[in-house]
């Protein structure tokens, strides 16, 4: 019986480590300048109701977007969004794990 | 007018055009965007040798669309023999009309218009109308400026230009994710004119430390010609 308890719980942690569906985009952004404007540029992305996470790197001049488990967003939202606060968007990439 | 008075509205004239409210220099206008909705504000102080004059400049930028922003700027005067109390009332329009993003770059050239209202009733109101050009690689911007103040009535013209240049210290270079805080120097050189005055042509050298939600700037005016005053400027901005 104690057996099949470890069984069981193995089975359910195995399950949240590697079964999570968790999508990570990275897309290219032009004309990205100094911090105080590209706050406006992860405030935007960050309303999405889609979205997890969002880091910027004005070194790669990119944003990658954790989303939320099972949500998915199409390039073309994402570069709306890109354009609405001002920038220039690129290329959307997914880069989850096993993509 | 005398000297003290005289040098309280040249620095009012000079903050109230002053509406680099978005990352940007110390005086001069910017042509960087900000997001339909967001709201910017600044607050800045600008005093001189004088004790008694000092400016309180409060600006409140609104993104109306991703290409057009509306700018509302109100200061406030210190002065002695009780003649306290706000100046001209500006409202101004920006709008984006040419802009070219690279990596790490953008060129940008925005027109600007609107009013300024005096709350003092001795005073005529103006129209202003002009255009700033962004320039921003790597570590420097570029922010240059020209504005044309019309009188209404009994009132003179003014003019102002700007050229200001904003070069960041550090971090020599950016982290690979995450957005940092940064200080950069700025360097201006600008010129005021009312009706009637040469224009007094002036430099300014500052820094800010730029957070990705708030600046905090601090710079030191001299006049090239004219009133040969030097005045110092504070001041805190805040992105919501």
């Amino acid at each position: 019986m104690r057996q099949l308890s470890i069984v069981v719980v193995l089975l359910c942690l195995s399950a949240s480590v590697f079964g999570a569906d968790e999508t990570v985009l990275e897309i290219d952004i032009k004309g990205m300048t100094c911090p105080f404007c590209v706050y406006s540029l992860e405030k935007e992305l960050g309303k999405l109701s889609e979205v997890e996470e969002v880091l910027i790197s004005l070194k790669l001049n990119k944003a990658r977007l954790t989303l939320k488990e099972g949500a998915h967003i199409d390039a073309d939202t994402l570069q709306e969004v890109v354009l609405r606060a001002g920038y220039t968007p690129g290329e959307v990439r997914d880069i989850s794990e096993g993509k | 007018m005398r000297p003290h008075r005289a040098l309280s509205w040249l620095v009012t004239l000079a903050c109230l055009l002053g509406h680099s409210v978005h990352a940007g220099g110390l005086r001069s206008l910017v042509a960087l965007p900000l997001e339909p909705g967001g709201v910017v504000t600044r607050l800045q102080v600008v005093g001189s040798s004088n004790p008694d004059d000092v400016t309180v400049v409060g600006t409140v930028l609104y993104g109306l669309t991703t290409r057009q922003t509306l700018i509302f700027s109100v200061p406030y005067r210190e002065l002695e023999f009780g003649d306290d109390g706000f100046g001209y009332v500006t409202g101004l329009y920006r709008g984006t009309v040419y802009q070219h993003d690279e990596p790490n770059a953008t060129r940008r050239i925005a027109i600007i218009g609107g009013i300024r209202v005096p709350t003092d009733s001795n005073l005529d109101s103006q129209i202003s109308a002009g255009m700033v050009a962004t320039m921003y690689r790597h570590r420097s911007e570029w922010d240059i400026d020209v504005v044309w103040m019309q009188g209404l009535g009994r009132g003179g013209n003014n003019a102002r230009y700007d050229v200001s240049w904003q070069y960041r210290l550090t971090p020599s270079e950016y982290p690979e994710w995450g957005i940092p805080t940064e200080w950069q120097s700025v360097l201006e050189l600008g010129g005021r004119y009312e009706e009637g005055s040469e224009i007094v042509h002036q430099f300014t050298v500052g820094a800010l430390w730029v957070h990705p939600s708030w600046v905090l700037e601090a710079g030191v005016i001299q006049d090239l010609n004219g009133p040969d005053v030097t005045s110092f400027l504070l001041g805190i901005r805040k992105h919501f």
